[in-house]
């Protein structure tokens, strides 16, 4: 793949801080120089903030942080070792602007703020001369949570990009117009506002480097989760939830396997340890009696496995209201909150084992995430086990489909937050810049103005909940569990628990298929816990909500394996919901995750 | 380089023989071994008296607290838990030795609590630590013994890799005298079915359907089997004894075994020596199990357990012996193994055990979930060399086979 590039390096007056962290990752006191990279394939555009060797000629980046407006291309840096973070990015003769959610100086996330704008002739050729080759690398770590202690540690792998680059033009160095707000995360110091002038500029054709990278030789390194991504504890208020039960006896076509398919990473523990294995297994290799047997797997745990408890499956959009730590993590504090949209598919599952008549642990699983907040993206695929893409989520107004804040606020509106029923359309994300995108994944139809009990929320009183499940069939119910393991004593655990405060089960790492392959070995369960405090409130609103699910080509498998499970063949297929399929709860809640071994 | 290995419940009957070994295998404070053996239990008086019986180092402390317990362990390169009952042990020992990032050896004797540690093997192996559970008589031994068989029917082409044999069935002897500690591990194991591995069908990852062993339970008293337990070089023919199928962890051990060797069984099951009066009062025991349960029972059973002495004296360690037999069939149920494994006294061979176990596996650097027989990867005609020869563990063992 081809795209242009344009190239500027500086040295500038070392940051304050003493050590790299990620919310200065670019003040490594040992950097020599700075650099800004813009790199434009069409209308898709990324910017790297690195640090470098030598300014005048350079040999070694490393990019600590960068922006990229392609949702997806955004993703695929990232598991190249990049970390980027989505943005809308402008890039022209006339100059740089990038404009990502950020912490100023407000408790609350700036959805709209510019990071950074350049002003100056960034593609002026007039004056240019060829120039002689330039022959950089880029060195960088892919980073996944730690297999053994996924709460405590993360594991970083050295992987060294070298890209091709021809039609290479130095430009005159001249003086360019920084403007940037006092940004407290990220922060991008030792960049600052006012006239900066670079010591060499370059542009040019970079061929960007496939896939492998050079991988280092020396092993995955650990490296403390807090100082990266802050402690993993989470505290979220104001939680809006519409969630929708979709039972695919009554709306899908009783495709079991497909269903199983939609948590097999969960059971990866299943997998041979040696390849060969899985080839006798799948190959038709047979014992000396022509069986197939199953031979040693990772670790002792052959003995059980996931399975879906309930054909039974949700589909919430949620609105988290605050989302805060609950430890302070410099720059930021317990007060300091942000605010997501988030698309979920929800699949309870439980622990089967050999030997046993009852499943247990009774866990969910997230096989398709949507959100519109980018530093939740980034936290959640890259320690979390989640698998979220970035989407738009859409209201009419005006006539028109606009895309909502995180916040729940219209664009440059400081109105209150949009009701969350008027989310009538979800789109994935494409380019971050141009929303809505029209990958449409989700279309609802929800008229609640014509609904009795819209607003109609009772406190639930949660250790009632625990004794009488079948007064609140809020998520799951008996009814719902059909097989004998997950009946009787998993249901009813699974139901309370699913209330009250609930666990969660993800697999990491995530990312494309062949980083997936290179970490296989050090693939491992993320769990975690919800707690809901006391004071959630629900409400049954009564009214048919219409749901409009699109088999979008570019659209994660389960989400795909999901319209496959309703029986959508074309490009999309609609269903009813009437009162009692679906809900609305409000409440507040703190995750914990931990490293398995409490 | 020397290494610490720290013996938790140091002050039981077991934990006492133990450190006794560790003694005589040079573990001791200023013996210049590679190891050093420290000592650890709740009770101060207790195990500084142990600690000064065979000048080792000790430290005080209990299990109430994971992150202490975890920093306890922090200069430790292996643990060994001698310290019963399992069930309110080994769980919490295991986790703080993964954090600590040092290996765990017990000599649990408790399935339950086996099955649980399992699950843990997959984050010993990221850890790149070992856990072995179960390096003690009856599990190591017959794990050593059908280890040696497998190869040796490997090696013969008896059988083959990715073979199905017939059953596997090892039968242990009746111990005559029983630990307290041992006592109520066997208490607690009377259930009123018990674990045996059975072919079976389960899911891969893929969730497709494929032939493997999955475990099984059988009513007590279902399963009965004769094996001769005597001496075959002192006794002419035939002494057959009545087994009763028993919830032992040599079933689990043995089919790690089997899969670590390729190979599959149509059944593998454990047997403990009852004789004909013993059978009955197991199947009655078997029978009431459930009310186990009850409060007031487990207080009489404690109550009737404290009675019992420690363990055996020294006049009974050096004169008992206890016989662990291992029969393989093939799927025609010819018998291609009988083998008879004989070892000094179940407490001291479990010493001898846990000891040699948890020198190998900081020796070899191994993770994961190991067997003792992985774990101690003895040659495979170890069990025929002579004592001086062989390694320290087998020390006192005697194998005899009869010719099938």
């Amino acid at each position: 793949m081809m795209a242009r590039f344009w190239l500027a390096t500086f040295k500038l007056d070392p940051p304050t801080a003493t050590l790299s962290s990620a919310a200065s990752p670019l003040a490594a006191t040992d950097a020599l120089g700075w650099a800004i990279e813009v790199i434009q394939e069409n209308e898709e555009i990324a910017v790297l903030f690195s640090t470098v060797d030598d300014p005048i000629s350079p040999g070694k980046f490393q990019c600590r942080i960068g922006f990229a407006n392609g949702s997806k291309s955004c993703s695929v840096w990232r598991d190249r070792g990049f970390p980027l973070v989505d943005a809308i990015i402008k890039f022209d003769h006339d100059g740089l602007r990038v404009q990502s959610p950020c912490f100023l100086d407000s408790s609350e996330l700036e959805y709209e703020a510019e990071l950074i704008v350049i002003d100056g002739a960034m593609l002026d050729t007039a004056q240019n001369t060829p120039a002689a080759a330039l022959t950089v690398s880029y060195e960088q770590s892919q980073q996944a949570p730690d297999y053994a202690f996924p709460a405590t540690w993360i594991k970083r792998r050295q992987v060294s990009w070298s890209a091709k680059r021809d039609n290479l033009i130095a430009m005159p160095p001249t003086q360019l117009k920084f403007t940037m707000k006092p940004l407290r995360l990220p922060s991008l110091a030792p960049f600052k506002g006012g006239p900066a002038t670079p010591q060499a500029i370059w542009t040019g054709i970079i061929n960007l480097p496939n896939w492998p990278p050079e991988f280092s030789y020396e092993p995955a390194v650990r490296a403390s989760r807090v100082d990266t991504f802050g402690v993993p504890a989470f505290r979220f208020e104001d939680v809006e939830v519409l969630g929708f039960r979709i039972d695919l006896d009554k709306h899908g076509v009783g495709d079991d396997m497909a269903l199983a398919a939609m948590i097999e990473r969960l059971n990866f523990h299943l997998e041979p340890a040696d390849p060969s294995d899985d080839k006798i297994l799948h190959s038709g290799g047979t014992t000396s009696l022509g069986n197939k047997i199953s031979g040693q797997t990772r670790g002792a745990m052959s003995d059980f496995q996931y399975r879906p408890a309930t054909r039974t499956v949700m589909l919430e959009l949620l609105r988290y209201g605050k989302m805060k730590l609950r430890e302070t993590s410099p720059p930021l504090d317990i007060n300091d909150f942000q605010s997501q949209h988030e698309l979920l598919v929800r699949i309870l599952v439980g622990r089967v084992d050999d030997d046993t008549a009852q499943a247990h642990d009774p866990a969910t699983f997230v096989p398709a995430i949507f959100v519109d907040n980018p530093w939740s993206k980034v936290l959640g695929r890259n320690v979390q086990g989640f698998d979220k893409r970035m989407a738009d989520f859409c209201v009419r107004h005006e006539g028109d489909l606009t895309a909502l804040r995180p916040d729940g606020r219209l664009p440059g509106g400081n109105a209150g937050p949009e009701e969350l029923g008027r989310i009538t359309r979800i789109d994935l994300s494409n380019n971050t810049g141009k929303r809505p995108s029209g990958l449409t994944l989700l279309e609802i139809d929800c008229p609640f103005e014509t609904f009795e009990g819209w607003d109609a929320f009772v406190e639930i009183d949660l250790e009632l909940a625990l004794g009488t499940t079948a007064l609140l069939p809020t998520r799951w119910r008996q009814s719902d569990f059909s097989e004998g393991e997950f009946r009787r004593s998993f249901a009813r655990s699974a139901i309370a628990k699913t209330l009250k405060g609930f666990r969660s089960i993800q697999v990491s790492p995530i990312g494309g298929p062949q980083l997936r392959e290179r970490w296989k070995a050090e693939t491992t369960w993320i769990t975690g816990t919800f707690t809901v405090d006391d004071g959630a409130h629900i409400a049954w609103p009564n009214g048919i909500v219409g749901l409009t699910l699109h088999a979008e080509p570019s659209a994660p498998d389960a989400w795909k394996t999901l319209c496959k499970l309703l029986g959508i063949k074309g490009k999309n297929g609609s269903i009813s919901l009437p009162s009692g399929s679906w809900y609305r709860m409000r409440c507040s809640m703190d995750l914990t995750i931990d490293d398995g071994l409490e | 380089m020397r290494y610490n290995v720290l013996l938790y419940g140091a002050t039981g009957y077991s934990g006492s023989l133990i450190a006794t070994e560790g003694k005589e295998r040079g573990m001791s404070r200023r013996d210049g071994c590679n190891f050093q053996m420290i000592l650890a239990a709740r009770n101060g008086t207790e195990v500084r008296k142990v600690a000064e019986e065979n000048r080792m180092e000790y430290r005080v402390f209990g299990l109430d607290d994971p992150d202490e317990v975890s920093r306890r362990l922090d200069d430790i390169d292996v643990v060994i838990n001698a310290a019963g009952p399992f069930k309110f042990t080994a769980e919490c020992l295991t986790k703080a030795a993964l954090k600590a990032g040092c290996h765990y050896v017990d000599i649990n004797g408790e399935v339950d609590v086996y099955m649980k540690l399992d699950d843990l093997g997959w984050k010993a192996t990221q850890c790149g630590v070992a856990i072995v559970s179960a390096a003690g008589d009856t599990a190591g031994a017959s794990d050593i013994l059908l280890d040696a068989a497998l190869r040796r029917l490997l090696s013969n082409k008896r059988i083959n890799k990715m073979d199905e044999l017939g059953a596997v069935r090892i039968a242990v002897s009746r111990i005559m005298d029983f630990s307290r500690g041992s006592a109520e591990t066997a208490a607690r194991l009377l259930r009123e079915q018990v674990l045996v591995i059975r072919k079976g069908r389960g899911r891969d990852h893929r969730g497709q359907l494929i032939e493997k062993l999955v475990k099984w339970h059988e009513p007590v008293g279902k399963l009965e089997h004769v094996f001769d337990f005597s001496d075959r070089d002192k006794c002419k023919g035939r002494h057959p004894q009545i087994a009763s199928a028993a919830n032992l962890i040599d079933t689990l051990t043995a089919r790690s075994t089997l899969e670590r060797h390729g190979l599959s069984a149509n059944a593998i099951e454990s047997y403990v020596e009852t004789g004909a009066v013993g059978r009955i009062a197991y199947q009655l025991g078997g029978m009431f199990a459930s009310l186990n349960i009850l409060p007031w029972v487990q207080t009489l059973t404690r109550a009737q357990l404290s009675f019992l002495p420690d363990g055996p004296g020294p006049q009974e360690l050096a004169r008992q012996r206890h016989v662990v037999v291992l029969e393989i069939e093939d799927l025609y149920r010819t018998r291609l193994i009988d083998w008879r494994l004989e070892t000094p006294n179940v407490y001291k061979f479990t010493a001898q055990l846990a000891v040699a176990v948890a020198r190998r596996v900081v020796d070899g650097k191994l993770t994961g979930w190991i067997t003792p027989a992985t774990a101690l990867n003895l040659p495979a005609d170890a069990l025929d060399q002579k004592d001086s020869d062989r390694d320290a563990v087998l020390r006192g063992c005697t194998r005899q086979e009869r010719t099938v």
